[in-house]
């Protein structure tokens, strides 16, 4: 399939509820609607672009006498996507505002894109999605 | 004969809506903090909140189909098990009527339901009231 086919999926809104989330985030359906599709690119906006920072181990939860350790761990999510062939593009503003250093912390395969190229590719997809 | 609300030295009102952003996770937390240092807590839910106990999630999230062998604790039961890890000095109620209108009124039986018009025993049955969120 060409670029026509391709989707692209945004997301914008990060860190919905770690305890109710756990392994099932916002990217956790995307590497079967890649299948699915004829291909997908996720664009990480705002907040969400810190899902693409390398933030070291999955934190784990301390709560009572227990420890939650199934927490979410968003830049695993982000390396199954590129680990699945999905392009993941991250916008420069959002990386900007985590910090200096934000950039240096990015994963391998990641694409840094200015804001906005975003909205200049929409026509080259057959769809495009808001998670 | 109703049974009086124990008095306790904090109440968290959770009314924002779970899988909108960590505010569960923070007031869990903070239940967690405040218990370790001796506190007793008492935490009511309205609106979404009230499905975090719903005896419909049961103990376990679905199945993650990428890692069919691990198994994740629902959100019913985090919070059983942090009551039942603090005997007498964790309460926690939910709105009947928000969960009613959700259709969440079968709770899991480690938490009460309260009719609306009861909250104000709540609050005046806590030293601090602290609002997280809103429905």
């Amino acid at each position: 399939m060409g670029d026509q086919a391709r989707w692209l999926l945004i997301v914008e809104k990060a860190y919905r509820g770690s305890i109710e989330t756990q392994y099932a985030d916002v990217l956790y359906c995307v590497p079967d609607l890649h299948r699915q599709s004829g291909g997908c690119d996720v664009a990480l906006r705002g907040p969400a672009v810190g899902y693409a920072l390398d933030t070291g181990s999955r934190p784990s939860l301390r709560l009572g006498d227990r420890t939650l350790d199934t927490l979410p761990h968003p830049p695993a999510s982000v390396a199954k996507l590129l680990a699945a062939g999905v392009t993941v593009l991250a916008e420069r503003d959002g990386l900007a505002a985590l910090g200096r250093t934000a950039a240096e912390r990015l994963l391998p395969g990641v694409r840094v894109i200015e804001g906005d190229d975003l909205a200049a590719r929409w026509p080259s997809y057959e769809q495009v999605w808001f998670l | 004969m109703p049974r009086p609300v124990p008095r306790t030295d904090v109440l968290l009102n959770l009314f924002g809506a779970p899988h909108q952003s960590d505010l569960v996770t923070s007031a869990l937390r903070l239940a967690g903090a405040l218990l370790a240092r001796g506190a007793r807590v008492q935490i009511w839910t309205c609106g979404d909140a009230t499905r975090l106990t719903g005896a419909a999630l049961g103990d376990t999230k679905p199945r993650d189909y990428t890692d069919l062998g691990r198994e994740y604790p629902s959100a019913a039961r985090v919070v059983r098990e942090l009551i039942e890890d603090h005997p007498d000095r964790l309460y926690w109620y939910v709105c009947r009527f928000c969960a009613e209108e959700r259709g969440a009124a079968d709770q899991i039986p480690q938490v009460r339901t309260r009719a609306p018009f009861v909250f104000a025993e709540h609050v005046n049955a806590a030293d601090k009231s602290l609002l997280m969120g809103v429905c």
